[in-house]
């Protein structure tokens, strides 16, 4: 731990990207992080950013995301989030926050039935505090894509009110609609964050791109300044 | 309290599309079944459990189908009592 300022990152049994996570919370400045196990619940105020890694939870039996919905440490999310927090959703972390209906929509297996992973071009298209500034639409970033359940869905008994900031740039790799690669909601004073790229991936410089650091650094100023 | 055998059967809703079926679909035509019209891949949860009666067994698997066995915005699902 090198700072004051409570980032967790949320571990289930099948988490895979959860060291990964860590470790870009952990090089960024003024950060405590941690883990916090799924069997624990989370507490209102006890953390600033949580991340819900990538990974296969519960071995994604049934649905991916299905059984992690039920967990101890999801039971206290939302008030969580309505206090402040800002939870940032990575892959199987978008299909956990989906499956918990804190986001609307539904992520159904790659129109190519296939596992994809390579790198994809993303289009910042809007605003989404505190991960995405003002000045970063309109750019391209590239994060890593590795995943068999990426094609979201809009749903139309969804009347959750969220928006889409990042948008699959050229190439849609997985046949969600609109080319849809990140979904972003609201709530309270705080924020639900959830895309399938992996911006922890795109971070060090180690897939030939390190577009993820303005993403988590923006982060870091933003939630500073409030 | 008795014992009842529980039939679960999950479902894509209309106008979800199943890549998955299309896939077999697909291939069963390659296989030159060709009088196929359509596939569907459902889920199908065989639950054994003790309830008051048949109503009450009823009503927990809707309960289960709708809290973990489906998810509410792309399936939908039936549930049955097997009779012995």
């Amino acid at each position: 731990m090198t700072g004051n300022r409570s980032w967790a990152v949320v571990q289930f049994p099948g988490s895979n990207c959860d060291h990964d996570l860590l470790k870009v919370f952990k090089s960024l400045p003024g950060i405590a992080a941690q883990y916090h196990w799924h069997e624990d619940p989370i507490e209102v105020g006890q953390y600033e950013v949580i991340g819900i890694p990538g990974g296969f939870s519960f071995g994604d039996y049934l649905r991916a995301g299905a059984i992690a919905k039920l967990s101890n440490a999801l039971k206290g999310l939302e008030k969580a989030v309505e206090a402040g927090a800002h939870v940032l959703g990575i892959c199987n972390g978008f299909q956990i926050l989906v499956e918990s209906r804190l986001l609307p929509g539904y992520l159904h297996v790659n129109q190519s039935l296939r596992f994809i992973s390579k790198n994809a071009a993303l289009e910042v298209k809007a605003e989404a505090y505190p991960w995405i500034q003002k000045e970063d639409i309109g750019k391209v970033w590239h994060f890593p894509i590795a995943h068999r359940f990426g094609n979201y869905q809009k749903s139309k008994i969804d009347a959750l009110d969220a928006s889409s900031p990042l948008y699959y740039f050229g190439e849609n790799p997985n046949g969600s609609a609109e080319g849809i690669a990140a979904v972003y909601r609201q709530l309270g004073k705080g924020s639900l964050f959830a895309l399938m790229p992996h911006p922890e991936r795109a971070f060090f410089g180690e897939t030939r791109n390190a577009d993820g650091q303005k993403f988590f650094e923006n982060a870091v100023k933003a939630v500073a300044r409030a | 309290m008795k014992t009842f055998q529980l039939k679960v059967r999950v479902r894509y809703k209309d106008g979800i599309l199943d890549p998955q079926a299309e896939a077999i679909f697909t291939a069963l035509q390659k296989l030159e079944f060709r009088t196929v019209e359509r596939v569907e891949c459902d889920k199908l949860f065989m639950i054994s459990l003790k309830a008051e009666d048949e109503a009450h067994a009823i009503s927990l698997g809707r309960d289960m189908a709708q809290k973990l066995l489906s998810s509410v915005v792309m399936e939908n699902f039936e549930v049955e009592v097997l009779k012995p």
